[in-house]
């Protein structure tokens, strides 16, 4: 085995330029393997991003029934003590904010120009930060964030362009309470609100169409004092979110009314919207395949052809007296390590293009007519994300790929007669 | 002898060698060709779906609506339209025209005891004329369960609001429908379902709802002296070159017919007190044009890194395959063969190759992809809570299967030169010496 390994290893060094050809096509292949993918699956974080930080929050605990019927937002359904569960979840070292989420009809209160229905969410202004990104989006100049207990709203950028709102106007948003009997609907409520800040995040369903006011203005206001829709649990970016709520469900068991309760992470909450959001993105994973033919077939090509070059050798080592099983070996060794060291400088490659696509992007706003209208400010950049485990498969199918291939020609060569071999061209 | 003779008896010389070049160049070509269809399909499928249900080749609008339309301002409406539909028949260019009232509705489910609705359930309703709407936007093809087309007093649901609603064919419906002055009255009115509908875009599927738009223009009191009124025309032109002309021409037209209209400039939006209608062209409804411009860049630098890709293969193939005939170079070297013949027979055997197996390729390719059509992508959907037919259609571009071919011909032949031009130089010693 050592005399097989320093042969491949010799053969390697010997025929430099053969090698740097198949490696080179190896790396390429593997590093632009690499890159697509983080260029697809960035398009697609993308949107999963600004849907935790600003939509969804990582996990989140409400009543089963508002789940069943999570379309009309019923508030009729809440949870009677969040705070209760926000103490348990406390102790299991998990940070935690709640919110009652409700529909709203707002309308701006000086002009009366017509009104429209948008997602509201009652914060609470002091633990909301814990969990979602809201507060990042209001720069100085465009107001401050909530303060609790008041009766004002902070609602996106573009939402107040169109309903033709400054900073200090008034609001109308009329929506309806919970009733006085648990999960019946209640009546409807005019809160009048002064507009206190001016929200632009990342996320445009946030600019376009969402306002917040204080929890426990909402509380008083809408819920007669307690309760909230849902507390919204985080946990860290990396972390498995199933195995996550199966500790969150764990913490929160003995409480009373547990058992009503749903506990989803990000996944199910915004399930339509990522799926929607990935296939609309135009079937990556076809794209994806189609790229890895191209890889595969520029990587076994250049080894089949590599290995099929050298049948006359193969043809003297037999007639040399080398065992037909030790060439096949010193072959498959000899593309294994090509395999390697091409795979090695790919995987290099890929890393580096897709760090710069993590931290810088590639920017195409200025090919963009008309990004104004778009409004917020990531459109028009691409930008990557890890995805270290296509790293890692990319790396060994590299190896994997070249060393198998090299069978093809080199048990070929040895079912063929001697003779044939050194006559091969 | 000739070169090409002798290109062209080389090639065939080494069957093995020759097979797996043209593998290398012909599946390159294959998969370019077939990801060209693939990205042409995806791209025609969002321009259809925004042309179709928002933008026309054409919009005409009024100015008041244009500024403040997420207000949904049902009182800046077009008066009479029927007159206008008359101009624009009349334009030679105009193929299809839609006019369209957008609404937002509630629907009420299940009333309690005191006859409050536990649920209202929100819905974007879209007035049309079904007698032309049929054929703008196919709606007979996507009829599902039965059903027909409403007249007065029903509905069309799309398949995703049936199922919220829990609606079939048939049944009937508390409708509300804000009032077109402001304010937060309702009207109501009860509406049969007349059938139900699936289009191929699952957004739009989701949360709409079609009705006969001379009823929507009653029902929200936009009726003027008897006359009918649409918030929007949407115009398909017979040929959508050069937009810009034919949006003029139109605007010409209604203006001459005394409805005052102004051609949307972007740079120069309408002033603050113009209140007739506006002529936009689709690639200045910005927003969307913008969005899709983005989708297209995207496209194209995956587009770009599968020529990488493929370049790469080739030019990798090709390489290899000389190289390892340098002695073979060598001795064509001693036996009095110039540089440039060389060089010259190495090209033409590079470019008998490719231009076989690229034309081998895009053929399998564009084979491929007529034959399967569509990708069916409902599986990816599976786990939503209603079935979403969704299928990418494969859009079988003639433009880039020539442009692929001559590419790969192109890079492969060229790439015969990376290692003639220093075999070329050479002693033939050296070259005979050759590993």
């Amino acid at each position: 085995m050592k005399f097989l390994i320093s042969l491949a290893w010799k053969n390697l060094s010997r025929y430099r330029r053969r090698t740097i050809i198949t490696a080179v096509a190896i790396a390429i292949g593997i590093a632009l393997y690499i890159w697509i993918d983080a260029l697809l699956l960035g398009a697609e974080m993308e949107t999963v991003r600004n849907l935790i930080y600003f939509e969804t929050g990582p996990a989140r605990i409400m009543q089963k029934k508002y789940w069943e019927e999570k379309d009309y937002m019923l508030i009729s359904y809440y949870l009677e003590d969040p705070a209760a569960i926000q103490a348990e979840l406390k102790k299991e070292g998990y940070e935690s904010t709640q919110r009652i989420s409700f529909l709203g009809n707002i309308m701006n209160l000086e002009q009366q120009e017509g009104s429209f229905q948008i997602k509201m969410a009652a914060i609470d202004a002091k633990t909301d930060g814990v969990v979602f990104k809201l507060e990042d989006g209001i720069v100085p100049e465009n107001g401050r964030f909530l303060e609790s207990g008041e009766p004002e709203i902070i609602i996106g950028k573009d939402l107040a362009e169109d309903l033709d709102i400054k900073l200090d106007d008034w609001v109308l948003v009329t929506t309806k309470t919970a009733g006085d009997v648990y999960g019946e609907a209640g009546s409807w409520d005019d809160l009048e609100l002064k507009v206190v800040g001016l929200l632009s995040t990342p996320n445009p369903l946030i600019n376009k169409g969402m306002a917040f006011i204080p929890l426990d203005y909402a509380k008083q206001r809408l819920m007669r004092g307690q309760g909230a829709t849902d507390v919204i649990v985080n946990f860290p970016a990396g972390a498995d979110s199933g195995s996550e709520v199966e500790k969150i469900k764990a913490a929160i068991a003995g409480l009373p009314g547990a058992g009503d309760w749903e506990v989803l992470d990000y996944k199910e909450l915004a399930r339509e919207f990522i799926m929607l959001a990935s296939t609309k993105s135009g079937g990556s994973k076809i794209i994806l395949f189609l790229f890895f033919i191209i890889a595969v077939i520029g990587i076994s090509n250049t080894m089949l052809m590599a290995v099929f070059e050298r049948v006359k050798e193969i043809g003297m080592m037999r007639a040399m007296g080398m065992k037909d099983r030790a060439i096949v070996w010193a072959f498959f060794l000899e593309a294994t390590g090509i395999g390697f060291v091409g795979s090695l400088v790919g995987l290099v490659l890929g890393i580096l293009l897709t760090a710069y696509m993590v931290i810088w992007g590639l920017d195409f706003s200025g090919m963009i007519q008309g990004m104004g209208n778009i409004g917020y400010r990531t459109a028009g950049v691409f930008k990557g994300w890890w995805n270290f485990d296509t790293m890692l498969s990319a790396f060994f199918m590299g190896i994997i790929i070249s060393g198998l291939v090299s069978f093809i020609p080199a048990l070929r060569a040895v079912r063929m007669q001697i003779t044939e071999c050194l006559r091969d061209k | 002898m000739r070169l090409t003779e002798i290109a062209f008896r080389n090639i065939w010389r080494n069957k093995r060698r020759t097979l797996l070049t043209m593998t290398a160049i012909a599946v390159a070509a294959l998969v370019i060709v077939f990801m060209f269809s693939l990205l042409e399909g995806l791209k025609y499928d969002q321009r259809n779906t925004v042309i179709k249900f928002t933008t026309g080749h054409i919009r005409i609008r009024n100015a008041d609506y244009e500024r403040n339309e997420l207000l949904n301002p049902l009182q800046y409406n077009i008066k009479d339209y029927k007159q206008v539909l008359k101009v624009l028949n009349s334009v030679e260019q105009v193929d299809m025209l839609s006019p369209r009232i957008q609404f937002g509705a509630r629907f009420g489910v299940d009333k309690d005891t005191y006859g409050v609705y536990k649920k209202e359930f929100d819905a974007r309703g879209l007035g049309v004329d079904f007698t032309t709407e049929d054929q703008f936007q196919d709606l007979n093809i996507y009829l599902k369960k039965g059903g027909s087309l409403p007249e007065h007093n029903e509905i069309l649901l799309t398949i995703g609001l049936a199922h919220d609603l829990k609606a079939e064919v048939g049944d009937t419906f508390d409708l509300f429908i804000a009032q077109t002055m402001g304010g937060l009255g309702f009207n109501s009115r009860n509406v049969r379902v007349s059938g139900i509908v699936e289009f191929p875009v699952a957004t739009v599927n989701k949360n709409l709802f079609l009705m006969p738009l001379d009823d929507v223009s009653s029902l929200l009191r936009m009726d003027v002296q008897e006359k009918k009124s649409a918030i929007e025309i949407l115009i398909i032109l017979k040929n959508p070159d050069d937009i810009k002309s034919k949006a003029e021409k139109i605007t010409a037209a209604l203006n001459q017919a005394n409805i005052p209209s102004i051609l949307y400039d972007p740079a120069q939006p309408p002033a603050k007190d113009y209140e007739g209608l506006v002529v936009t062209s689709w690639t200045d409804a910005s927003a969307w044009y913008a969005w899709l411009q983005m989708a297209d860049i995207s496209y194209n630098l995956i587009a770009f890194l599968f020529f990488i890709l493929g370049t790469s293969v080739i030019i990798n193939t090709i390489m290899m395959i000389i190289y390892e005939r340098m002695k073979e170079i060598g001795t064509i070297a001693a036996m009095g063969m110039t540089g440039r013949q060389i060089m010259l027979l190495f090209f033409l055997e590079a470019f008998f190759m490719s231009v076989i197996a690229s034309f081998l390729g895009v053929i399998v390719g564009a084979g491929l992809a007529t034959a399967l059509g569509k990708l069916d992508m409902t599986q990816a959907f599976e786990g939503l809570d209603f079935d979403i037919a969704t299928v990418i259609v494969l859009r079988l571009n003639i433009r880039s299967v020539v442009f692929t071919f001559i590419y790969s011909v192109v890079v492969a032949s060229l790439a015969s030169f990376i290692p003639t031009i220093k075999a070329a130089r050479i002693e033939p010693v050296e070259a005979l010496r050759s590993t």
